[in-house]
């Protein structure tokens, strides 16, 4: 390892490592056996576990079920193909009881490059269901529960005079294959279930054909008066789960003419990868000079892709961009566009410059 | 990778697996339980270690992962006084409360390269993320930091 300048002693910032984490760590490691499979010592935890597992075939829990459409239409110019809805439609749902909460996984779908499962949550008597009781409560869950649009889940539960339970659901996978940053994120339908939402960035030349996971869940009761945890009121649910990761369906490479400049970059390639969750857009650049990173960003955002009437192509589910900069003077925009077949003429914007670039 | 190997590293990077962990954990209990099942993991994974000059990101990585899988399961919001104490200060409380005041996604990379020594390339396996995004987060930690203890 090299050693770095900075004016600053970061190591001294921290406290020496504690003798018993160092014994319990050295204890560990010295009990490896070279061929035996692994038995760990016991952790310090113990956890209160009530589950009752039931297996049902598209079981539909609430009147109004929500999904990954009902994110998607939280944001504008977002689209989710109908091959998407097709497989999210069809995918495998288990229900479990967890405490008082029936939680139900609902969709899942992996295609690559993205690995999705969204969880809803069902209070079987009137209750706040939130991840942060400090957090302004859902407009949805408000009027469900007929209290202020301005209030917290905790200040909700009080008002109302309901439980309050903080509800957590993820899907645990490898590592391996897991790229980027996950994102989770929750929303509510009228009646006040939760619909629990797990985005994951994968790299699809390492993702299996099937991923094997494992859906976790924690319950706790949270004292409203407080926001605190109520002892002896939690409880989880593990249970392997496995999607299966559907395969590119068709790539296109876009014939950029040689010299084709934006705003003083050249675009040297442009690739288009469909999958069932919308296209996947590549598109490399060359640079001159230092790389400026203010510069670069407000190119990338500056950038749009449109069609042929000059509209923006809606964004995919994946909600995010991608620019990599690593390999400079090229650098790579990507992005990930809500649209079930790859263009025929792919018109490249930029918004500060008004250049376009028209491909075909 | 023999026994022999795994053991010597361990001992020999420990503290720097105590850092990682309290980067992100803050809690002595928690890294202690992060640290023991990552060690564990990786010695299951060790098939996976392709280059043993790899040894060191690719066990940072294992455990950055068991930490966050560890950190889900932990409350979100725990009140000051039920954070165990570490038994020993740290050298620098005035820069550890500088240092924890970061934003962990700006906090951890910053202390891979400058109390680990991690390079550009090496921070980005360890944290999935493209080595330019790794010098940005870096960058802006740098700033805010000088910041903190200017104010």
């Amino acid at each position: 390892m090299k050693k770095h300048a900075f004016e600053f002693d970061l190591k001294s910032a921290f406290p020496p490592m504690p003798e018993d984490c160092k014994s319990s760590l050295m204890h560990a490691v010295r009990s490896v056996k070279e061929e035996e499979p692994v038995k760990k010592n016991a952790l310090r935890t113990g956890l209160v576990i009530a589950l009752i597992l039931l297996l049902t075939m598209g079981a539909a829990l609430a009147a109004s079920q929500l999904g990954l459409i009902d994110l998607i239409n939280q944001s504008t110019n977002t689209a989710l193909p109908e091959s998407a809805q097709n497989i999210l439609n069809e995918s495998l749902q288990k229900t479990y009881e967890v405490g008082p909460i029936t939680l139900t996984l609902q969709e899942t779908l992996a295609d690559g490059h993205l690995l999705y499962a969204n969880t809803l949550a069902h209070s079987k008597t009137p209750a706040v269901l939130t991840s942060d009781p400090s957090m302004r409560i859902d407009p949805h869950l408000a009027k469900a529960l007929n209290v202020d649009e301005k209030l917290s889940y905790q200040e909700a539960a009080q008002t109302a005079k309901v439980p309050m339970y903080q509800v957590i659901a993820w899907l645990e996978t490898d590592w391996d294959f897991r790229i980027g940053e996950e994102m989770m994120d929750e929303i509510y339908n009228d009646q006040g279930d939760m619909l629990l939402i797990d985005l994951i960035e994968t790299d699809s030349a390492l993702v299996p054909p099937v991923i094997h996971g494992t859906l976790s869940a924690l319950v706790y009761e949270l004292d409203p008066a407080t926001g605190e945890r109520i002892e002896g009121k939690k409880w989880q649910m593990e249970d392997p789960i496995e999607i299966p990761v559907q395969g590119t369906m068709a790539k296109k490479e876009y014939q950029v003419e040689k010299g084709s400049m934006m705003d003083g970059f050249t675009l040297e390639s442009v690739q288009a990868e469909q999958t069932c969750a919308g296209v996947y857009f590549t598109l490399i650049w060359q640079a001159e000079g230092e790389l400026d990173q203010n510069r670069l960003h407000a190119f990338y955002n500056a950038l749009s892709l449109q069609n042929t009437q000059g509209d923006r192509l809606p964004e995919g589910v994946n909600f995010s961009g991608m620019l990599n900069s690593d390999q400079w003077p090229t650098f790579i925009y990507g992005n990930m566009l809500g649209i079930d077949h790859l263009p025929d003429t792919l018109v490249i914007h930029n918004a500060k410059t008004n250049e376009k670039i028209i491909l075909k | 990778m023999d026994k022999e190997f795994f053991v010597s590293e361990m001992d020999k990077n420990s503290g720097m697996m105590f850092r990682v962990a309290y980067t992100i954990l803050r809690n002595p209990d928690d890294c202690r339980d992060a640290i023991q099942e990552a060690a564990l993991k990786a010695w299951a994974k060790r098939k996976g270690l392709r280059e043993e000059s790899r040894f060191i990101p690719w066990l940072m990585r294992i455990l950055v992962n068991e930490c966050y899988s560890l950190r889900r399961k932990a409350p979100l919001h725990v009140p000051l006084e039920q954070i165990p104490e570490p038994a020993q200060p740290p050298p620098d409380p005035t820069l550890a409360m500088a240092l924890h005041a970061l934003p962990e996604k700006l906090r951890l990379p910053l202390m891979l390269q400058y109390a680990e020594g991690m390079e550009y390339k090496e921070i980005a396996a360890v944290l999935h993320l493209p080595q330019s995004t790794v010098r940005g987060r870096i960058h802006r930690a740098k700033m805010l930091l000088r910041k903190e203890l200017e104010a």
